[in-house]
């Protein structure tokens, strides 16, 4: 074995790089559920960046995504929990954990639309809105979020359903509502 | 849509979502095809899969609007990315400091802080490898777990040798997979030898040892510096851990080994692969560490690196398949700046039974997390007299108060209510619907067979006033059991006796079958009560927790209550089940033994089917002439604001007849010094002002031993005045009961055998959960304690507490 640490070799650089202008911004604002703070979420996606540079980049592979999401959900449930400013991530402990919202100058930069379906996000169980963020920030497969999460792809399958459900009735009209009640009906008969 | 024809191959609302989402890799062949069809078929369904995708467009847009929002990395943590991308190494100061100590830590015993180290490395990886291998699919699953999980568990065995035994081995097997618990436990002693000779020696084991090792030596000679470098290794060699064990990495690992050779066999290791990467990253990591240690002797080290990195980097300790609620200990509050304390009562016993279940029948301490002190307590029957039987108020409320045994400068003010007792032919009719799991995790010994022998005893115990249903759910839920009378025990154990476990759980579907039926044969003025048998998996089908919960509060509203009675290990998901039975007005126990389910189900039969108040809350008011401060022990996700106390929309505890709770606040009277914050002194003295509002109160006068202005006499040793509301079973409107409460000063020695019993319980349970509050006491005081005050103990119930405080002794001192 030698006794070289094995790192990213100078033409890495411009897939760390990447990696950096497309995940951090996402990947702070995921951290920050966990942290509830921004400068620890910094610290922690800057650490989970750290470990990618350590990374063999065969072993992440093209799951860069699913990778970094892994590492900084780990460190920012660490810090978390270190700096005890809530509980454990539990399904429970979500029902009655505050959800972190996406913070106010950001939404008011935003158009109506926009501020909408972020309003109607808020309103989620945290763990509904963790999948969404995981698929449609972090752009993950229903499996990336599964292994990141530790929930079952059905469940992961399950939450985004009710999410999407939900974010449509809140913020679409009332013949919306009805289309869906109909067509959703039909799926119950099961083969 | 009815009268379309279906494909062979159906599809659920998410899959048609997942679809739409453009994320349906995980799908199946014939489950796309089914949409695909479908979609070709109706258009109704084009329309819903348009608005799907239109709603999942615009949820990305705005997200990723919001994520360019976020502030980037300063330019200085880029920068020390960069590098480390550049030349591999991480320049320790510019990268930021990571974390805060943590006090606590400080307080670990030194035990834990020899094993915990090294537990939460290899139990950390092994439940993440766990984890991430359940999420991969069930073969990789059975292909790599096993040869992990030995891995961990012999090298932790190897590396702490004696020091910590067997117990941690069956520990960690436990924590990667609950269900090779039992074959462990049924020989009781792990077999060196057979972990050996699971092993051909992979060098992923060699290095978690080399670690472990190097590690327990540094330790164990005391040297700071040594702790210190240990401390930060620790730190990184988690990371090249976490990295060697990345879902790819595993994947190769794993592929590169098929078939797999069972454990025993000595076949070809598969963990060799994804070693020789870990090895390497370990490499870096040492070398990380080296820089980082120097950089923390010449820097401030409480900013650098964590000490004992015991708190689990990588996952969290509760990322098993077993799930519980992380709760902190109720701190000290003052009496002066909080007067008011809020409670709801609980009458749960499950965390007892299952902490049971770890010491007995694991030989190891539970989690912390699993432990809840208030349920502990309240599995014990305390000897306090029921109410009169003229009297309106449905329980008794008993206060003692006497020395904290573990502190003993400080005050225990013990609050016990005792519920009315109903002779077993006073029992109302009940209409019962067991609504039980049977799905492929129940197929264990204590699990579904354990279920049957439960339902033969409480059958035998009903009669042709009662009704009894059953419901069983899995991949399909169904009534089984039409309501039948309760005396026809044959037609209804033909059924029980037929269960057979398999199939994934879909509970949803199933509680809905169980409280159609349990509506349809109301019976009113009686127990109406669903009771779910279940070890907790709710994972699979359309459902959530969330759903759930407004089910069961509809219909607790209605008047069906739901008990929940946890079965087995493994897959036990605490936290979900107290919280159902919590919103249904139910009460959670938790089903270990036949012996468990004599007690709820013959001994406590009453108490558990017949609610005789409900919403129970507690308010206690300090008087800060006497307390500095105060602390409720347990009952911490039972809290209450001060004002939900008269609010009767809030929801709290059922009691059940017979049932006895009891409640312990530790009190810090006045002028004995307590570590609290100091907070500046009210300007404006006491407000007090939060009991507007009792003026036209139904209050009831045979308990009522005194009124609202015995608090402003601030008489002699008057400690707390006690306030109680309740509801009768079938009420909306509540009632309320209070009460001054002197302290006499009575010493511990004087104080009454359930007094001494309900302190051990209270400090053994504040040992297990590592509180903080637990002063000097060790298991040894705790057993004394025990045993002074174990009183008849008809049951032997306060004798098997007595040997669980002695077992968890032993297993602390191993």
């Amino acid at each position: 074995m030698t006794s070289n640490p094995k790192s990213a070799e100078p033409h890495d650089l411009d897939w760390i790089i990447e990696a950096l202008d497309r995940y951090q911004g996402p990947l702070i604002r995921y951290a920050q559920r966990f942290t509830g703070d921004l400068e620890l979420a910094r610290d922690v996606v800057q650490d989970s960046f750290l470990r990618l540079c350590r990374a063999d980049r065969v072993s992440v592979g093209d799951q860069i995504g699913a990778w970094l999401y892994t590492v900084c959900r780990n460190r920012a449930l660490d810090v978390q929990k270190k700096e005890k400013l809530m509980g454990s991530w539990s399904d429970v402990e979500a029902l009655v954990r505050p959800s972190a919202d996406p913070p106010p100058e950001a939404i008011a930069a935003l158009n109506d639309e926009y501020r909408g379906v972020l309003s109607a996000l808020s309103g989620l169980p945290p763990n509904q809105q963790e999948v969404v963020q995981l698929r449609f920030q972090g752009g993950l497969s229903y499996r990336e979020i599964s292994e990141v999460t530790g929930l079952s792809v059905s469940n992961v399958g399950f939450l985004l359903h009710m999410a999407i459900k939900r974010v449509r009735e809140m913020v679409s009209d009332v013949a919306d509502l009805n289309i869906d009640n109909s067509a959703l009906g039909t799926a119950e008969g099961r083969a | 849509m009815n009268e379309i024809d279906w494909p062979a191959y159906s599809f659920d609302d998410q899959d048609l979502t997942a679809f739409a989402v453009g994320a349906a890799e995980h799908l199946e062949d014939e489950t796309r095809a089914a949409i695909e069809a479908a979609l070709k078929a109706d258009e109704a369904l084009r329309d819903e899969f348009a608005a799907i995708q239109t709603t999942a467009t615009t949820i990305e847009a705005a997200l990723g609007a919001v994520a360019g929002e976020a502030p980037a990395l300063g330019m200085a943590a880029r920068e020390a990315v960069i590098e480390a991308a550049t030349d591999g190494e991480v320049v320790a100061g510019a990268a930021r400091p990571i974390v805060a100590m943590d006090d606590r830590r400080a307080r670990r015993s030194g035990i834990d802080r020899l094993v915990r180290p090294f537990a939460w490395l290899l139990d950390g990886s092994a439940l993440q490898v766990a984890s991430k291998l359940v999420g991969a699919g069930l073969a990789m699953w059975l292909v790599g777990l096993p040869v992990l999980r030995w891995t961990s568990a012999w090298a932790l065995y190897t590396a702490v040798d004696n020091e910590i035994g067997a117990a941690s081995v069956a520990w960690l097997a436990e924590r990667a997979d609950g269900s090779e618990l039992e074959s462990l436990d049924a020989r009781n002693t792990i077999d060196k030898e057979s972990l050996l000779a699971a092993l051909e020696p992979p060098s992923l084991t060699d290095l978690v040892l080399r670690r472990a090792d190097t590690g327990l030596g540094d330790l164990a000679l005391g040297s700071a510096e040594s702790g210190a470098i240990m401390e930060a290794e620790g730190e990184w060699d988690a990371s090249a851990l976490d990295i060697a064990l990345t879902p790819t990495a595993l994947a190769l690992t794993i592929r590169s080994t098929a078939p797999p050779p069972p454990p025993g066999t000595g076949g070809a290791s598969p963990a060799s692969v994804g070693a020789d990467e870990a090895a390497e990253s370990f490499d870096v990591s040492r070398r990380l560490a080296v820089d980082v240690s120097r950089y923390s002797a010449l820097d401030d080290r409480e900013t650098v690196g964590p000490r004992f990195p015991s708190d689990a980097p990588g996952l969290p300790p509760d990322f098993n398949t077993e799930a519980y609620a992380e709760v902190e200990d109720n701190r000290f509050q003052s009496a002066t700046d909080e007067p008011l304390s809020t409670f709801s009562i609980d009458v749960d016993t499950a965390s007892y039974s299952n902490i049971r279940r770890f010491i007995q029948q694991m030989g190891q301490l539970p989690p912390p997390s699993a432990v809840r002190i208030e349920e502990m307590i309240n599995y014990f029957d305390y000897d306090y007299s029921p109410p009169a039987p003229n009297s309106e108020t449905p329980f008794a409320v008993h206060v003692e108060i006497a020395d904290a045994p573990w502190m003993p400068e400080h005050r225990l003010v013990r609050i016990g209510l005792k519920g009315r007792e109903i002779e077993r032919d006073a029992r109302p009719d009940s209409n019962l619907v067991f609504l039980i799991d049977v799905s492929g995790s129940m197929a264990e010994p204590n699990k579904l067979p354990l279920v049957q022998r439960s339902l033969g005893m409480l059958v035998e115990q009903l009669g042709s006033r009662d009704r009894v249903g059953i419901v069983t759910y899995a991949g399909n839920s169904g009534v089984a059991l039409r309501s039948t009378p309760g005396d026809d025990s044959r037609a209804i154990m033909r059924v029980v006796d037929a269960l057979g476990a398999g199939g994934s759980t879909a509970g949803a579907a199933g509680i809905e079958s169980a409280y159609e039926l349990a509506s349809n044969g109301f019976i009113e003025g009686g127990v109406n009560r669903v009771i779910l048998l279940t070890d907790g998996d709710f994972n699979v089908g359309v459902t959530s927790h969330d759903e759930l919960q407004r089910i069961i509060e509809d219909q607790a509203k209605r008047g069906i209550f739901l008990s929940v009675l946890g079965f087995g290990m493994g897959n036990y998901k605490d936290d979900t089940l107290e919280l159902l039975a919590d919103k249904g007005n139910g009460n959670y126990g938790y089903i270990d033994t036949e012996a468990e389910a004599r007690k709820l189900f013959v001994e406590q039969m009453s108490g558990t089917l017949v609610t005789i108040a409900k919403d129970v809350k507690i308010q206690v008011e300090f008087n800060p002439a006497g307390v500095e401060a105060y602390r409720l022990i347990g009952y911490e996700n039972r809290m209450l604001a001060a004002r939900d106390f008269n609010d009767d929309t809030k929801d709290a505890g059922e009691i059940g007849a017979g049932h006895t709770v009891t409640a312990l606040y530790e009190v810090v009277p006045t002028g004995v010094a307590y570590d609290l914050p100091e907070i500046d002194p009210l300007r404006y003295g006491e407000g007090g002002a939060d009991d507007e509002g009792v003026t036209g109160e139904n209050r009831s006068g045979d308990d009522l031993l005194g009124d609202i202005d015995a608090l402003s006499s601030n008489g002699p040793g008057e400690l707390l005045f006690v306030k109680l509301r309740h509801k009768a079973p079938d009420s909306d409107v509540s009632t309320r009961v209070e009460f001054p409460v002197f302290d006499e000063g009575r010493s511990l020695r004087a104080a009454s055998d359930d007094f001494h019993f309900a302190a051990a319980v209270a400090a053994f349970g504040m040992l297990l959960r590592e509180s903080p509050h637990a002063g000097d006491a060790t298991f040894e005081d705790v057993l004394q304690l025990a045993r002074a005050g174990d009183g008849d103990d008809e049951n032997g119930y306060r004798a098997e507490l007595i040997d669980l405080i002695r077992r968890a002794g032993d297993i602390a001192r191993r």
